[in-house]
């Protein structure tokens, strides 16, 4: 799973949002690193609803324009926590090679706020 | 907010209709309300891309069949092209000796062509290349051809790229086992004759070719321009085989290496293009 697909889904983890929302979570939970354009935001979600990873669950007018909202799936939520699994276990692989990286990580403060 | 709503032609009309003002307004969000390169750059890419699943998300078969026959008329109106100033009396101009190379080159553009599979966006990305070839004959030949001659070589070139994309469009075309067979039987005859049999065979094919075209262009049907395509790049790559091997005309062992090589560079056409379409295909479809 590529890391913008990663941090929609755990955007949504948070609850149903409309991109634009969506792109400004995954911009602060990233610390700024993953700065979605429109394009690739709607192009992630479009396909991340038709993997069923999320669902449109509704919609609003604003200003006389159409917003959607989506909402993670279990699948999705199944999916999103596989991922960070494993990449934690990828971490705990890195640190057993080289012991630094683990504390370097934490006296980062690479802790999600 | 023009400038993306410009970028936005690149997406499907219906996917415009349907998202486009949402889209152009989230992207006017995340840029501040000011106008931005990366905004409208990525709404270009994603526009293509989303158009290419669309169009091949049918099933990984079709996907298959719409790339080579893509690739292959492609690899044909290089060659009409080429011919068309051939035919103009500028022949010493026109380096001959290296088309079959550049018509097999020409049939990696179903990567692109894919990418863009409504009509005249394809038309112009095959036009492109075309004219740069048409230009570069130029450049290497010191201006021995003159620019009526590039133009006169391009109208054809278009007409026949319209054509192919018009009725190419990734939903009806050419069964891979048709292209396939047809290249065995061409190797075949030169296995049991001989490389000049391939050659000559090569040649008939290329006039077979010809009405093939006529008949699609009346009939609007795919199968006649990627059945006649498909005798192109078979063309090709006998052309190409016994360019690389010259001697081999008159030695049978190195007929086989060159056999093997124009089977392996046309098979790998037809996989590429195989490739491109699965790449492209949405992931439920996989």
């Amino acid at each position: 799973m590529r890391e913008p697909t990663l941090c929609i889904l755990l955007a949504l983890l948070r609850g149903p949002a409309h991109g634009y929302a969506v792109a400004k979570l995954v911009d602060e939970l990233s610390d700024g690193r993953v700065r979605l354009t429109a394009g690739t935001l709607y192009g992630a979600l479009d396909r991340l609803v038709e993997t069923n990873l999320i669902e449109v669950s509704g919609e609003e007018m604003v200003k006389g324009r159409r917003r959607r909202y989506y909402r993670i799936t279990d699948q999705g939520r199944e999916a999103a926590l596989g991922e960070v699994h494993r990449m934690r276990s990828l971490v705990r692989v890195a640190e057993t090679v080289d012991p630094s990286i683990g504390g370097g990580a934490v006296g980062g403060g690479a802790v999600a706020r | 907010m023009s400038s993306y709503r410009l970028s936005m032609l690149a997406y499907p009309a219906s996917y415009r209709q349907a998202s486009g003002a949402e889209i152009v307004d989230t992207a006017n969000e995340l840029a501040g309300g000011r106008w931005s390169a990366r905004q409208s750059g990525a709404l270009l890419a994603e526009g293509l891309r989303t158009r290419a699943r669309q169009s091949t998300g049918a099933s990984p078969g079709q996907a298959w069949a719409s790339g080579i026959a893509l690739a292959l008329a492609l690899t044909y109106i290089a060659w009409f092209a080429t011919n068309v100033m051939l035919y103009s009396g500028y022949s010493d101009a026109v380096p001959v000796s290296p088309s079959p190379w550049r018509d097999l080159l020409v049939a990696g553009l179903p990567l692109a062509a894919l990418t863009v599979t409504t009509r005249w966006p394809t038309v112009l990305l095959i036009a492109a290349p075309l004219g740069l070839l048409l230009v570069g004959y130029r450049d290497t030949d010191a201006g021995s051809v003159p620019w009526p001659v590039i133009i006169v070589g391009w109208i054809p070139a278009i007409i026949l790229a319209g054509v192919a994309a018009a009725v190419g469009d990734g939903r009806r075309a050419l069964s891979p086992v048709w292209a396939i067979g047809i290249l065995g039987a061409v190797v075949a005859i030169g296995w049991y004759q001989s490389p000049m049999a391939a050659l000559e065979a090569a040649g008939w094919v290329q006039l077979m070719a010809l009405p093939l075209v006529g008949i699609a262009v009346v009939w609007l049907d795919p199968r006649p321009l990627a059945a006649a395509s498909a005798l192109w790049l078979i063309r090709s790559a006998v052309g190409a085989s016994v360019l690389l091997f010259p001697d081999s005309l008159n030695d049978s062992r190195t007929y086989a290496l060159q056999l093997a090589l124009m089977v392996g560079g046309a098979l790998s056409g037809l996989l590429t293009a195989g490739w491109a379409g699965r790449r492209w295909l949405p992931a439920t479809s996989r």
